[in-house]
């Protein structure tokens, strides 16, 4: 006879829940980081201070001090909510042969590292978002406008699914590769230079902006901070987020279409 | 399928391909450049099949195909050729829904959150496989109580034994009561007294809830007390099937001479017997009676050697094992 599955959401919310209580296990870790993470912040300030200073002028490619402050302060924070490992996991559970513990559950190999990621992540973000936040707001941090919150938080959703498929199709390359690191580290590089978290992307040339406009990273950190600081007119957003949209199921399709082969490789070279 | 059967595979095959290379700097940097293969046969065409409520040993040495076996019953292996039926499923087909008819043991592996009580993995457990609320309570309750686990499943599974570890993990696989459960070497590395509480415990529930076992060990006491049936795998292929019992018969033709002796002397060599051990005064001899006879070769021993003490028995289930894995 057969079982009746539990539904998408109880398992979902059992992953979720599981990986949670992982991560207060690690509570320390995460207050260790409440002392680091706000001197980023610190650092882009100075930064930025010294070019204004020397450059005499208020606002340089359309943004002023304050601004600057905020684009940092806003790009953290969402790299914060937007957060994911599973690319270092996966490649832990290939190195170690641990993959077979999550193929015993009755949950896509996906979802399992979906919803754990979730979980072990919660706690993360609300911990570290405070001290940024505190920070920014002393150097000036500027408040989103409240017409723009349905798509900010739409425009981080996106971010969020997008950094999440790109990690995990990272990951997925340990099935053939095993040790990732390099992989890793270069897509760590690439995302934080092609999606803005280094520079805004205003600062390049205009037909590179044009070509970033439609690359996947750009709607990573770009455009929901662009939407957070009320930069772009609502039509133009919200052609912006079709397009991220349209990423974020063409990289599920592919996660698909490459786990697929990861299965079949890992299931057929032995274990 | 047959009635009764559970199990039923045929033909099962499974060959890959490894990467193989020489030793050496230079090998290694050759193999960068041109990878060259080999193609292993882990298994080649087996069959057999399973009832339900039995608790079969598969076993067999080192990469004999045990583990391939176990993986593509459960559902992580493709097959090169050959079928598979569980319980009426293909499993590498339907994965999600057939994982919830059966429960892994992975000996070697992790399988409980390391850093949080065995308690939390269970629940997590309960929710994903879909486990009624009563039915949780009752059988954890009945697990925790028959292991006498009150304890440790509140302590986080890092700062568990061994022996407490295993035990949780059997919990976990068998809290969503699966008709089948595959229990990969189940008891390495655990103590006589824990292996003796789970080996228990594994009778009750087959007793108690029907559930079919599949266990593979290289502990054949284990084997003899929980296990009618054994299956020896060796080279990718089947090469005993039936009552562990059985083994033995085919084998009686065998002995084994212990001899002791007043001087120091440790060769032997005659036709139809093997030297299993050798100690300076002491001498562990099989003999194959169906090539020579126990008196021929205890007359040899007394008129050539200064013997103290002489033992004849039946050669120890482990012994016969090897007999097998060498044929």
């Amino acid at each position: 006879m057969r079982r009746q599955q539990a539904s998408g959401w109880r398992k979902g919310l059992a992953v979720t829940k599981l990986g949670f209580k992982e991560s207060l296990a690690y509570k320390f870790h995460y207050f260790v980081s409440l002392f680091g993470v706000p001197v980023n912040v610190l650092i882009y300030y100075f930064l930025w201070k010294a070019i204004f200073t020397y450059s005499g002028q208020d606002v340089i490619n359309g943004y002023t001090l304050q601004e600057m402050v905020t684009y940092y302060v806003i790009v953290m924070l969402v790299g914060f909510i937007t957060y994911s490992q599973v690319d270092e996991w996966i490649e832990y559970e290939v190195v170690h042969g641990h993959m077979v513990n999550a193929m015993m559950k009755p949950l896509s190999y996906f979802k399992w590292h979906l919803y754990n990621t979730l979980g072990m992540n919660s706690l993360g973000i609300i911990i570290q978002i405070i001290p940024v936040m505190l920070v920014g707001l002393a150097l000036g941090l500027k408040a989103p406008s409240p017409g723009n919150l349905p798509l900010l938080i739409i425009a981080i959703t996106i971010a969020a699914a997008l950094y999440h498929l790109l990690t995990y199709l990272t990951g997925l390359a340990a099935f053939w590769l095993l040790r990732i690191r390099g992989l890793r580290r270069s897509r760590r590089v690439i995302v934080a230079f092609l999606s803005g978290s280094m520079l805004p992307l205003t600062f390049f040339p205009a037909g590179m902006q044009k070509v970033f406009s439609f690359l996947p990273f750009t709607f990573m950190r770009f455009t929901p901070v662009q939407i957070y600081m009320g930069k772009v007119a609502a039509a133009e957003a919200v052609l912006g987020l079709c397009i991220g949209l349209a990423w974020v199921l063409a990289l599920y399709l592919v996660t698909r279409w490459v786990w697929e082969r990861a299965f079949k490789k890992f299931s057929g070279a032995g274990i | 399928m047959k009635p009764g059967n559970i199990i039923e595979v045929n033909g099962l095959k499974k060959a890959y391909k490894t990467s193989k290379r020489d030793p050496g700097l230079i090998n290694a940097i050759k193999a960068l450049f041109k990878r060259q293969y080999m193609e292993k046969e882990a298994l080649k065409g087996i069959t057999f099949s399973v009832k339900k409520g039995e608790i079969l040993g598969l076993i067999g040495p080192n990469g004999a195909g045990k583990s391939t076996t176990i993986k593509a019953l459960s559902g992580v292996l493709f097959p090169t050729s050959g079928t598979v039926e569980v319980l009426g499923y293909t499993p590498w087909e339907e994965r999600e829904d057939y994982v919830q008819h059966i429960g892994v043991v992975f000996g070697q592996k992790p399988q409980l959150v390391w850093d949080l009580p065995a308690m939390d993995s269970f629940e997590m457990h309960k929710e994903v496989y879909n486990i009624p609320p009563r039915e949780y309570a009752t059988r954890l309750k009945r697990m925790i109580r028959l292991l006498s686990l009150e304890e440790v499943v509140k302590k986080p599974v890092r700062d568990l034994s061994l022996g407490e570890r295993m035990k949780c993990k059997l919990v976990a696989s068998l809290l969503h009561n699966p008709d089948l459960v595959f229990l990969d070497e189940p008891s390495i590395g655990l103590d006589v007294i824990a292996k003796n509480i789970m080996r228990d415990f594994i009778i009750e529930t087959n007793k108690h809830n029907r559930t079919t076992f599949i266990i593979t060990t290289h502990d054949m006491q284990e084997i003899e007390r929980l296990c009618k049936r054994v299956i020896i795998i060796n080279h990718g292929g089947i090469v005993y099937d039936g009552p562990l019992h059985g083994i033995k018969q085919q084998f009686q033709s065998f002995k084994v001479v212990d001899v002791k002796m007043e001087t120091e002397r440790n060769t032997f060599s005659k036709k139809g017997c093997t030297v299993l051990e050798k100690r300076p005064y002491e001498l562990r001899i099989q003999i194959d009676t169906k090539k020579t006879t126990i008196k021929e070769v205890i007359n040899l021993l007394i008129k050539r050697y200064d013997v103290a003490d002489i033992n004849v028995s039946d050669p120890p289930i482990e012994e016969i094992i090897e007999l097998v894995f060498r044929q």
